[in-house]
């Protein structure tokens, strides 16, 4: 094995449609060393390793492997060559044991093309056994805990000759034992050779297990190089610094009407006590990392899931709604995060999807008064300049920000009190975006209280009044919309509260 | 973590229960532990039994197979029909082969189109059973020969023939999808079809063959049946995919793939024949039978989704 | 769900749709050009065939009564398939009322049809609670509440048919004339299906019918959107076995007996009419006229191949063909 470079990257360029999504990108990945990936959301990342990985096919630039350049770099071949991508959501089949799931379709085989249990064990246990990991391998993986369940996709993973292993937000739903389990791992891999490219939001983690850094921003590397040269502050530096066109803010004046309290809300793990308040005509943003706690937070508040602790309080009266139906009753409405998964029926029209909320509060007795449904949606399309300007048209026509319009006119139309916003510009293009931001405001002056959950940092700096950010299941720290920048609020979300107080000073 | 002895509990539920209500109905019913009753229940559940362990493998997939009975039909028809020509052991071999060529079209259509499974059989349900009238003209087909109608009457240590097929069927199919590559790779393509692609499996492949392998037990238990009627009829084994599909979740396998034992569907097929034997003893309405397998059904359904609902809560 | 799994047919309709009408935010519009084109060649390739004799009103009249059930009954399988299930008890559904309706005909109509309306809905509030509730497939659920309905009837019957009440009444002669008696040149009972088409209609325009599509699209959305989505669904259930214990009454009607039989190839047939008028069998789509015309497509192949002499043998092989030809066709238009 020669110390050159296992993969690398050289200029590559990606495009959706119009949207550049890496520029000019070059990155070396070396034998034994971990090699970390980070950035905002949407700097890029995902599709770096999809491209890695063979997934995504870059529009130019070259893939170099052991110092030859790859001309048809697939999946396939990128599996065979011993280069493994350990997503998110795992390649494992749930109602199988660990030992199945490892030689899934290359068993050992004995006798009469039988399957070699024996061997299979045996080689199981060896390579968790060279893991340094326990599993139980005679239960299906369903039933082990999600960091059992991600060494056995890594187990997976070395069965072949493992040159290259990826592991994109490993830690993302780990408790800190898991992780440090993961890191030793991680550790001794590097030590037989193996490069590694690690993503994580999380920089403690990248400063206890990274060699080396690169640094993604709006697609382009902002900074590369070894561990040694950052700190903090430098990292946090290289990752933001975009340009944010600031919105009206306001300071909704500290006596103004409570519209929603919430104190010590829990649910299991993921939210740990999260108390806030929103008065109203107020928009507060809601910053922090994925798997803080934001959406399951938005979904206790909105009935999708049902609190184990802690009170809701909604103009001062105690509720606990136990399904959306009876939230949207007592005026709160959600715009989830994912459109087309929870937001919209695809393959209905842009009316039927706008009026569902319409439909419900116009109607006595089941009887609905179409005439005036129709009416009213044919407004609210026109008012939030949907296009096409038709409620007849499939909802799945439109684009993003036409499709996020739609959604948000469900509650225009509903007459809520407060609205929760989940990433409501994801995918969504400039133009749009800024449409959904006045109609937001305008909501917002209109009375109705907002609570806005991005991972947009300049999208919540710029258009909230006051700012939460939340880690791991808490309300770290509330910084007023004037105050805020994108050091003190990542800061806060990295769990460095003293830099936040030096900053919101 | 489970314990040992409740997780052979959950695991072998079915097979306890039918083993309860076999004691049941022998403490019971006195008439139900005699060679005539017996016998009767084994013929009849055996070749139940049989498609049920063709329909196993096609749940497993998350796939079904509603073609069964028509399968049956044909391979009744085709045995009567060829029968003169070919003899009957080439007979009897071409009818299981036409079985097979049911389930082999059922798994080219579901495998490279992308109409459901549900439709797919369906379809070949009606266009089977279609077959079987237009080749026998509507009218069943004697088969007149006493050496193939003593066939299924043929018995080992008091245990009738067909009863051990069944039970020899029942071993093989739990062999092959615990030893074999192929076990593994159906219980995968049901756990998760996406991931089972991904990392390789020729998901078509599995589909193909668990049908055709339905499809063959089809066959078989026309066979049986053209042999214990001495004719072989065009309407044979109508309505019997339902009971099939009813035995498999009896015995505890999900529709929704990927979970089922043979074990179970055994017990479930076992826990049908002995019900069924118990109402026609009792002296009740013998239309009874019906809501007792319907409320079995949707029992047996109710105790699996509660089962997987707690073991989705651990 | 991917923009893909949207029917690009049905964005072409809605979009040539301009003239906004109240019924474009309720219930799909039968613009499906292609079903109405399989109409139309099927009765002109039909005409031509017969020589004329598909189309002469009396064979059209006769057509259409000897299917008034199964018009009847498809409307109870559109809403299942709507709301993304299959309902294979409707057959059950139809042999119980019609064997209650004939069974309880001494205490007079007031008490033998709402009797029999009654049996159905509560079926199909059994199949609505497993499904919304104890979240069972409605197949499976619907397979076992239809071997019980089955089981019932012929419990009631003893396993034949059945003539008459308790006491020996039997069906009022004027009641039996009703499948001879025609108004307009439309037989009695066609008028009474396209009644129940209208009573559907008015459901799909009420709050909780219009909701329907939406849960059968995207349940989670509709969640999501406060709709009640268990409410919805519970209530699709009742309604659908409402509707089909119609078609039981129906039944008994035509024949003048109840029969624990009746209607065993209504489960069947049924779908594949919904699935020939190109209602989409993943749910949230479809127009119930097109439920309709898959009907009187599936009749009137029937009735051309009765009239070529084709053996009745060979027709199940026919539709059954069909029935998967079309599902193909649409499948691939999605894709």
């Amino acid at each position: 094995m020669t110390d050159g470079p296992v993969l690398s990257l050289e200029g590559i360029d990606k495009a959706f449609g119009r949207a550049q999504v890496l520029k000019q990108v070059s990155c070396a990945f070396r034998p034994g060393e971990v090699h970390c990936l980070m950035g905002e959301n949407g700097a890029g990342k995902s599709t770096l390793i999809r491209i890695i990985s063979g997934a995504h096919r870059a529009d130019s630039g070259r893939i170099v492997f052991d110092g030859v350049s790859q001309e048809r770099y697939t999946p396939a071949w990128a599996r065979t060559h011993g280069i493994a991508t350990i997503y998110q959501e795992l390649d494992l089949v749930p109602n199988l044991n660990a030992a199945e799931n490892i030689f899934l379709g290359r068993e050992p085989l004995g006798l009469l093309g039988r399957i070699d249990h024996a061997k299979r064990r045996q080689r199981t246990l060896e390579i968790l056994a060279s893991m340094q990991v326990s599993v139980d391998i005679r239960r299906p993986v369903h039933e082990l805990g999600i960091a059992q369940q991600q060494m056995v996709a890594i187990a997976k993973a070395l069965t072949v000759d493992c040159r290259l292993l990826i592991l994109d937000e490993p830690t993302a739903v780990f408790t800190q034992t898991e992780t440090e389990a993961l890191f030793a791992l991680v550790r001794r891999m590097r030590a037989r050779g193996i490069a590694i490219v690690f993503i994580s939001h999380h920089m403690d983690e990248i400063f206890a297990i990274g060699d080396r850094i690169t640094v993604l921003r709006d697609g382009v590397v902002a900074s590369t190089g070894p561990i040694g040269e950052y700190d903090h502050d430098k990292l946090v530096r290289h990752m933001v610094g975009r340009d944010i066109a600031v919105g009206q803010r306001r300071t909704v004046p500290a006596d103004a009407e409570a519209l929603l309290e919430v104190r010590d809300l829990c649910d299991g793990d993921l939210v740990r006590g999260v108390t806030f308040s929103v008065r109203r005509g107020e928009i507060v943003g809601m910053a922090g990392l994925i798997g803080s706690g934001r959406t399951e937070t938005a979904r206790l508040l909105f009935g999708a899931a049902r609190a184990s602790g802690g009170e809701i309080r909604l103009r001062g009266k105690l509720i606990a709604p136990k399904t959306p139906f009876e939230a949207v009753q007592l005026g709160i409405g959600m715009v989830p995060e994912d459109r087309k998964l929870d937001g919209l029926v695809l393959r209905r029209t842009v009316g039927e999807n706008a009026a569902y909320t319409l439909v419900r509060k116009l109607s006595r007795f089941g009887v609905v008064p179409w005439r005036r449904v129709r009416r009213e949606i044919a407004g609210t399309v026109t008012e939030l300049s949907v296009r096409p300007n038709r409620t007849t048209a499939l909802v799945a026509r439109l684009s993003g920000g036409n499709q996020q319009k739609v959604v948000l006119g469900r509650w225009l139309a509903a007459g809520v009190d407060l609205l929760i916003l989940d990433e409501p510009t994801r995918g969504v293009d400039i133009g749009a975006r800024s449409e959904i931001y006045a109609v937001i405001r305008g909501l917002a002056d209109a009375g109705l209280g907002i609570l806005l959950i991005s991972s947009d940092l300049p999208e919540v700096l710029s258009q909230s009044d006051r700012i939460l950010v939340m880690t791991k299941g808490r309300v770290a720290g509330e910084i007023p919309g004037d105050a805020a920048t994108e050091e003190n609020v990542m800061a806060l979300a990295f769990g460095q509260p003293g830099a936040a107080q030096r900053a919101a000073a | 973590m489970t314990t040992p002895p409740l997780r052979a509990l959950s695991n072998y539920g079915q097979v306890i229960a039918a083993l309860l209500l076999f004691a049941a109905a022998a403490l019971t019913e006195p008439a139900f532990l005699t060679r005539f009753n017996l016998t009767g229940i084994a013929f009849q559940y055996s070749v139940i039994g049989l498609i049920a362990l063709g329909q196993l493998p096609v749940i497993l997939t998350a796939c079904i197979d509603l073609s069964q009975g028509s399968a049956i039909a044909i391979a009744a028809v085709v045995l009567a029909l060829t029968a003169p020509v070919l003899g009957l052991a080439g007979a009897s071999v071409l009818a299981i082969l036409a079985g097979g060529a049911v389930g082999a079209v059922n798994g080219l259509l579901v495998s490279f189109t992308r109409i459901p499974a549900f439709v797919v059989t369906l379809g070949t349900m009606s266009v089977g059973r279609g077959l079987a009238l237009t080749l026998s003209s509507g009218q069943p087909i004697p088969v007149r020969d006493p050496a193939f109608m003593n066939l299924v009457r043929l018995r080992f240590f008091d245990v009738p023939g067909t009863f051990l097929v069944f039970l020899f069927g029942a071993g093989l199919l739990a062999l092959l999808l615990a030893q074999w590559p192929v076990g593994r790779a159906v219980y995968a393509v049901g756990g998760h079809e996406e991931n089972a692609r991904l990392t390789g499996l020729n998901v078509p492949k599995v589909k193909i063959l668990v049908y055709v392998l339905s499809g063959l037990t089809a066959g078989l238990a026309g066979v049986l049946l053209t042999s214990r009627l001495g004719t072989g009829h065009p309407l044979s084994g109508t309505g019997y995919e339902l009971i099939s599909i009813s035995a498999v979740i009896i015995g505890g396998a999900s529709l929704f793939g990927g979970i089922g034992r043979v074990s179970g569907v055994v017990a479930g097929v076992l826990l049908l024949g002995i019900l069924d034997s118990m109402i026609n003893l009792s002296g009740t309405s013998p239309y009874l039978q019906g809501t007792i397998k319907g409320v079995v059904v949707l029992a047996a359904l109710a105790f699996s989704q509660w089962n997987l609902s707690r073991a989705a809560a651990r | 769900m991917s923009q893909a799994d949207v029917e690009p047919q049905a964005v072409r309709a809605a979009e040539r749709n301009e003239k906004t009408s109240i019924r474009n935010l309720t219930v799909e519009q039968v613009s499906n050009l292609r079903l109405l084109a399989l109409f139309v060649a099927v009765a002109a390739i039909g005409a031509l065939l017969s020589h004329g004799v598909l189309l002469r009103p009396e064979n059209l009249s006769n057509i259409l009564q000897q299917n008034a059930v199964l018009f009847v009954v498809v409307l109870a399988q559109f809403l299942i398939v709507v709301s993304g299930g299959f309902d294979l008890s409707v057959g059950a559904v139809t042999a119980l009322a019609s064997v209650i309706f004939v069974g309880c005909i001494d205490y007079g109509l007031a008490v033998s049809i709402p009797a029999a309306l009654l049996a159905g809905l509560a079926v199909g509030v059994v199949n609505g609670v497993l499904v919304t509730f104890v979240r069972l497939p409605s197949f499976v659920v619907t397979l076992g509440t239809m071997q019980i309905g089955y089981s019932v009837a012929k419990m009631w019957t003893g396993g034949g048919t059945i003539q008459t009440g308790f006491r020996g009444a039997t069906l009022p002669q004027p009641l039996l004339r009703f499948y001879s008696v025609d108004w307009l040149h439309v037989p009695l009972p066609v008028w009474l299906a396209i009644g129940i088409l209208a009573l559907t209609a008015l459901y799909l325009r009420s709050s909780i019918g219009h909701f329907l599509f939406a849960v059968g699209g995207n349940a989670r959305a509709a969640r999501l959107a406060g709709i009640p989505v268990s409410r919805v669904r519970l209530t699709a259930y009742a309604v659908a076995s409402l509707i089909a214990s119609v078609g039981g009454l129906l039944f008994a009607l035509r024949v003048g007996y109840g029969d624990p039989q009746a209607g065993t190839w209504l489960a069947l047939d049924s779908i594949a009419a919904v699935s020939i008028g190109g209602v989409s069998l993943t749910g949230g789509e479809g127009s119930i006229l097109s439920g309709f015309l898959g009907v009187l497509i599936i009749a009137m192949l029937d009735n051309i191949m009765n009239l070529l002499g084709v053996s009745v043998n060979a027709q199940p092989i026919v539709k059954g063909v069909i029935v998967i030809a079309t599902v193909y066709i649409y499948s691939r238009r999605r894709s």
